[in-house]
């Protein structure tokens, strides 16, 4: 009796791992994302639809400050098993690349996307971009008195009012490693020390520096145009003002996408890149809460996305802010305090 | 097969080495391998990883992260162990659902608890409603910092140590109670009996809570008060550096093993006695103090869990949303309650052998493991994870990384060491001339196992049952790291939807998750209870 059981159960396992891999048979492609899960997931469902081939994510989470996904590649690199890095800010790709963790992939579908939004090698390609904006609260100030400047940041009249996102982690990084480009690191080590003794709030993450702000527990803080349309969509008693447009202008940070070097699946990869970037795509997640601004010339958005050709955008070469991040990495960890 | 029979069989028969060193090896190669294999690997880099470790800040956060887990471990401990006695000693009034109470804030992970007091305590809270923007002022201060760092953790912690006391409460044989009664009134057979014999438990609460204090990272740094971790956090998120994380979590190690030895010296004396006759503990009554008691305990749990849980609920839409999220989430939900069971049971199996092993050993061997085991525990989850990957990443073993068996084989390396303490706390209540008697008579050593202490530890197997499935069902760090692609737990989706969903889903997935841990907590209950009465009826 007891033979016949384990008999019985070794067939059943036996037939639970012959099933799996039976599904696994089917084309595939697996995609490892830090772009928010409420728009990323449906554009993937989307896909797997019209290509047929099933899409397996990984997304990251806020708490690993859209970054573990990236580690996860890191860690994974002697047998990788991600295909496709979808990563919602080009640093975090840049840094991959620099590792050597990408392979070149020039998509048909990134033709007319402006190069600046491309890396040159191939290794990433941008599409449907953020921009670094301010999100003020109404209540506690006047739209008149509004910030409008990264430098309003160490100005008296905000000491202790203002926010900013954690330097180390997510898109202030990038805008960070953007300021070293435009300012050289020595002037941007003083504004970074006038940040301080100024009371900046330094927050986890920019989507609680927007909750932060909507509740009114900051005046006004630093985030992205998603967080931002968030909140004007719940109608958070909140503005927007993209910043230094009459200055260095503002960052303008697109998704990136790039296939993984030694991807179990690279022709099903290249379909999900070519994808991704296309029009559609850019479309769709315009016409999300995200309110992301295509890079494709004359896609169709809504009122309330700004075209990229609308702002005056801060001169970066992103393929060089990896080299930048590096080298003020360690200045970033003492500034923060986690060093 | 009955007693008499089982005397029959020859002594022989008495091999326990096979089943305890078979479940070492499974706790050792899920977690100590990987995670003694990177941290050699991480050590060639120590000269340049460990440099900058050295610095006045470090100082500072070192300094913050052991304040921080000091305090919360004292109020910890003191809470639990009045909790734990409240609701297994005393006859205090609707003690079970005070229980039930008190353990919600175990289910949910600490950050989301910080959120809902954010929505009480932040400048325009419900103090600032009920006292105007100058109390709001002052609670938004208290709260981002220490205070408010200490309250959250300390909250949301409680429920483990109150729960380790109960497990060890209810191990104590009730006639040593009742002899004491003879002389004693019971407030002193509570203090000079019942709180010596539950000090290693309590020992326990407080060390698993110091060790977790000192690990995380979300809710300080959500409440701006820096500690340690955020340097370990800094090194993965930032800088995408594995060797220089594990380095830089070295000393947190060193710290964990600062608690340890604390414990160690003041908290952990075996307690053995007599095997127990009777499984019902003995109830003091309350007397006087039944209405104070009842009152001090239903204001704690109204103001630590109540408010909250109501925080979130305010920000949660309709039923028809919750049918929404529910339907989201329903493989994730299928996913953590499963793996959760399947992690539990296999960390219960192997807990109950290693903590034998542990506690029927000789003191060196003894602390040896103990030692070993803990800082398995104590290892940062993102830690533990990246030396799963990169052990079991690797051809002919891959089937298991790409599948849901690398979340199992991630939740036993984990958890399995605090479940090995808390049943040994349990097994030391079992006196081993009881073991020893079953061997002359001949009786194998599994059946020993299986007949004489699983039913005699059968309430705090079940606890220990209970407190890992909640651990596993609540884990997100390590799943994070390692779970496999198209696989979500339920902390995972409600994480990966914080960011830019919209807060109504959040909390009702939070809510949900609360309900889902309750209704699961409920059922094994009714479960055990339904087989401890079919027991006792054959």
């Amino acid at each position: 009796m007891l033979k016949r059981q384990r008999a019985g159960l070794i067939g059943l396992i036996v037939a639970v791992l012959a099933a799996a891999a039976c599904l696994r048979s089917s084309p595939e492609v697996v995609v490892y994302t830090s772009e928010d899960q409420v728009f990323s997931e449906p554009v993937l469902k989307d896909f797997e639809k019209t290509s047929g081939i099933m899409v397996r994510a990984i997304y990251d989470t806020e708490e690993t400050k859209s970054t573990g996904v990236a580690l996860r590649i890191v860690a994974e690199r002697d047998r990788p098993q991600a295909d496709v890095f979808w990563a919602n800010e080009p640093l975090r790709t840049v840094m991959l690349q620099r590792q050597g963790l990408l392979e070149s992939y020039r998509s048909p579908s990134a033709d007319d996307i402006p190069t600046q939004y491309r890396d040159p090698d191939g290794h990433w390609t941008g599409f449907s971009a953020r921009a670094r904006v301010i999100l003020y609260n109404t209540n506690e100030v006047k739209a008149g008195e509004a910030p409008s400047s990264v430098r309003d940041l160490v100005d008296p009249r905000w000491k202790g009012r203002a926010g900013l996102p954690n330097p180390l982690f997510g898109t202030t990084t990038t805008q960070v490693a953007a300021l070293v480009a435009l300012w050289g690191e020595p002037a941007t080590r003083t504004f970074l020390d006038g940040i301080k003794a100024n009371g900046v709030k330094l927050v986890t993450s920019n989507g609680e520096a927007k909750d932060l702000v909507a509740s009114g527990e900051l005046a006004w803080a630093f985030t992205d145009t998603d967080d931002a349309s968030e909140a004007l969509e719940q109608h958070k008693p909140v503005a927007v003002v993209y910043p230094d447009q009459t200055g260095i202008g503002t960052l303008v940070m697109p998704n990136a996408a790039a296939l993984v070097k030694g991807a179990p699946h690279p022709e099903a990869a290249r379909k999900l890149i070519d994808y991704l970037l296309s029009r559609q795509v850019e479309e769709r997640l315009a016409k999300s809460t995200a309110a992301q601004m295509p890079l494709h010339p004359n896609v169709p958005v809504p009122p309330n996305v700004r075209s990229v050709s609308t702002i005056k955008d801060m001169a970066v070469t992103y393929s060089t802010l990896g080299k930048t991040i590096d080298e003020i990495l360690p200045y970033l960890k003492q500034w923060s305090g986690t060093s | 097969m009955e007693w008499y029979q089982l005397s029959t069989r020859r002594s022989s028969r008495w091999r326990p080495t096979p089943w305890l060193a078979g479940s070492l090896l499974v706790v050792l190669i899920a977690g100590a391998l990987p995670l003694a294999w990177l941290t050699i690997v991480a050590l060639g880099d120590i000269a340049s990883s460990g440099a900058g470790l050295i610095s006045s800040r470090t100082a500072v956060l070192f300094g913050n992260t052991v304040r921080l887990g000091i305090v919360v471990a004292v109020l910890v401990g003191v809470l639990g162990t009045t909790f734990g006695v409240l609701s297994t000693k005393t006859d205090l009034p609707g003690r079970r659902v005070l229980l039930a109470l008190l353990t919600f804030p175990l289910f949910l992970p600490p950050y989301i608890l910080a959120l809902g007091w954010f929505t009480v305590l932040g400048r325009h809270g419900l103090v600032a409603v009920v006292g105007g923007a100058a109390a709001g002022l002052w609670a938004s201060d208290m709260f981002f910092g220490l205070g408010g760092a200490v309250l959250v953790l300390t909250i949301a912690y409680t429920p483990i140590a109150m729960h380790l006391v109960r497990i060890a409460l209810r191990s104590i044989d009730p006639t040593i109670e009742e002899s004491a009664r003879l002389r004693f009134r019971w407030p002193r057979v509570l203090w000079r009996i019942d709180l010596p014999l539950v000090a290693p438990a309590i020992g326990l609460g407080m060390l698993v809570t110091f060790i977790l204090v000192v690990g995380e990272f979300g809710v300080p740094a959500y409440l701006r008060y820096p500690v340690f971790s955020g340097a370990v956090f800094t090194e993965f998120a930032a800088s995408l550096n594995i060797r220089a994380a594990v380095v830089v979590s070295i000393p947190l190690m060193l710290l964990v093993l600062a608690g340890l030895g604390a414990e160690r010296c003041w908290l952990r004396t075996p307690a053995q006695f007599l095997g127990r006759v009777r499984l019902t503990p003995l109830v003091a009554p309350l007397g006087a103090w039944r209405l104070p008691a009842a009152l001090g305990g239903w204001a704690y749990a109204a103001v630590t869990v109540v408010v909250p849980l109501a925080g979130l609920e305010r920000e949660a839409g309709g039923a028809a949303s919750y049918l929404a999220a529910l339907r989201g989430a329903a493989s994730s939900i299928v996913v953590s309650v499963w793996t959760a069971a399947v992690a539990a049971t296999i960390v219960l199996a192997a807990a109950l052998m290693v903590s034998y092993l542990v506690e029927r050993t000789g003191s060196t061997r003894r602390n040896t493991l103990d030692t070993a085991l803990l800082l398995l525990f104590a290892a940062p989850g993102t830690v533990l994870g990246v030396s799963l990957i990169l052990l079991w990443n690797r051809p002919g073993l891959t089937g298991i990384y790409t599948s849901v068996v690398i979340l199992l084989i991630a939740y036993v390396a984990h958890y399995t060491p605090v479940a090995v303490r808390a049943v040994g706390v349990a097994l030391q209540s079992v006196a081993p001339a009881v073991e020893q008697a079953a061997r002359l008579a001949g009786v194998p050593w599994i059946t020993m196992i299986r007949r004489i202490l699983v039913p005699s530890l059968a309430p705090a197997l079940a606890g220990v049952w209970g407190l890992t499935f909640v651990l596993c069902l609540r884990d997100l760090d390590l799943a994070m790291t390692v779970h496999p692609p198209g696989v979500e737990t339920l902390p995972i989706r409600i994480y990966t939807l914080m960011a830019n969903s919209s807060s109504s889903v959040t909390a009702e997935l939070a809510l949900l998750m609360v309900a889902l841990t309750l209704a699961v907590m409920l059922v094994g209950g009714a479960a055990v209870a339904v087989a401890r009465r079919v027991s006792a009826w054959s």
